[in-house]
């Protein structure tokens, strides 16, 4: 059990992503790609020489269906978010691991009352003993939400 | 006179609601001894008389009436009544009406102008009124032309509704004053026991010294509309789709939620057993 928040610059953030993903790599995964594309958040963490055989990915920046295990998702709709991530909870069983990309991202479409709201229901899954929850900021995004939202994590680094 | 005034008191003691049953209008109480004294009574139901007393109190004239004579009524007034305050006494079963008038040998100017009238009688029933359930309303209007005098002169109304065998369903009756026309909206209470079909509304005016018109207009009783059932099945089916398109909206997002969720679990199913 654990909650991280990782505070980054832009240009570090997808090595960032990748080292940590790589970290977790035997670990089932549900990864919350806000700021990229499934493919090329893939792709990405691919060249780095990482798999992502286990890792469910719900893209929430294009709505098109490319493959049948990807799960699109508006980013305004956090609660269907949330009932999503809750099902991966429950339904995977052992050591797991959630993942969001870029978390000030949600401010473009939601208020940050509600973002706040749903970071704080990421936690509470993040309160169970086998799931991990690991969020990214850009350095430069969303001062205001991270101010709200840095007590619900465990931890705070930047790298 | 004293016998008649003492006669008066004993009379309106006995009748309680003489002056209400029986009425001998106004233009009406200057008779010349060989007229009629025109009077109007409520309606009769079984036999009624009427007597005509003297001064003195004797009986000088008698009349018997039955429910056949509505309307005005009439008695005559003997050619050898001398000039004086008579009195007009109606028995009704067990109940006495009394009403004062007067013999005279000069015509008063009431009478002359009653004697000149000549109206013409008009009935109206208004197309809403014309299809009306039982136990529902009648409205109509009365229209009185006097075409023969002018000055206000009191005749008698008689409004009855007949069905289409003839039996009188209701009655109503009424003295009124009227110059060279008048218009009366009159309003009926339908039984509820009456049958569906084709009813009739008589209005009969009686004046001067028996003098008549009358007119009347027709209308239907109806059967009350029963409650289709075919309306009952419409309404309770637009109901019933009503309250499921209210179940859909408020649990569309539960629905959306479930599906989601089978969708993932379906995504996790496939990738990780």
């Amino acid at each position: 059990m654990s909650s991280l928040l990782i505070v980054t610059s832009v240009d570090r953030l997808q090595p960032q992503i990748n080292a940590v993903v790589r970290a977790l790599n035997n670990m089932p995964g549900a990864f919350i790609s806000l700021n990229k594309t499934q493919r090329s958040t893939e792709q990405a963490i691919s060249s780095a020489g990482v798999g992502t055989d286990k890792i469910f990915f719900i893209d929430c920046v294009t709505s098109e269906k490319t493959r049948e295990d990807v799960l699109h998702l508006p980013p305004d709709a956090l609660n269907m978010l949330a009932a999503a991530i809750g099902e991966f909870v429950q339904d995977v069983k052992g050591q797991k691991y959630i993942l969001v990309d870029s978390l000030p991202t949600l401010l473009i479409y939601n208020s940050s009352a509600k973002v706040a709201q749903f970071v704080k229901q990421l936690t509470d899954f993040a309160s169970r003993p086998d799931v991990n929850l690991i969020a990214f900021s850009p350095k430069t995004k969303g001062e205001d939400l991270l101010n709200m939202v840095y007590n619900f994590f465990e931890k705070v680094e930047e790298r | 006179m004293k016998q008649i005034a003492s006669l008066s008191i004993i009379l309106f003691i006995l009748s309680g609601l003489a002056s209400a049953v029986l009425e001998i209008p106004a233009g009406y109480r200057d008779v010349r001894p060989g007229q009629n004294l025109w009077f109007s009574t409520g309606e009769i139901t079984g036999k009624m008389t009427a007597e005509i007393l003297s001064p003195d109190g004797k009986v000088i004239a008698y009349r018997e009436y039955d429910e056949s004579e509505q309307g005005g009524l009439s008695i005559l007034v003997p050619t050898t009544a001398k000039p004086g305050l008579y009195m007009l006494r109606l028995k009704s079963g067990a109940e006495i009406f009394g009403e004062e008038f007067n013999v005279t040998e000069l015509p008063g100017f009431h009478r002359s102008v009653i004697e000149r009238s000549l109206f013409d009688i008009i009935v109206d029933i208004p197309n809403a009124y014309r299809n009306i359930e039982p136990g529902g309303q009648l409205l109509s209007t009365t229209k009185l032309l006097n075409l023969g005098s002018e000055g206000r002169i009191d005749v008698f109304m008689d409004y009855w509704i007949t069905s289409s065998d003839g039996a009188i369903v209701t009655r109503k009756k009424e003295t009124v004053a009227v110059e060279t026309q008048a218009n009366f909206v009159k309003i009926f209470d339908l039984p509820a026991a009456a049958k569906p079909g084709a009813y009739c509304l008589h209005s009969r005016i009686t004046y001067a010294d028996g003098k008549m018109a009358a007119a009347e207009g027709c209308f239907n009783i109806v059967q009350k509309k029963a409650f289709s059932p075919i309306l009952l099945y419409l309404l309770g089916g637009i109901l019933a789709a009503a309250g499921l398109l209210a179940l859909f909206i408020i649990q569309r997002p539960r629905l959306a939620e479930y599906a989601l969720r089978s969708r993932v679990r379906a995504i996790i199913r496939k990738k990780f057993r």
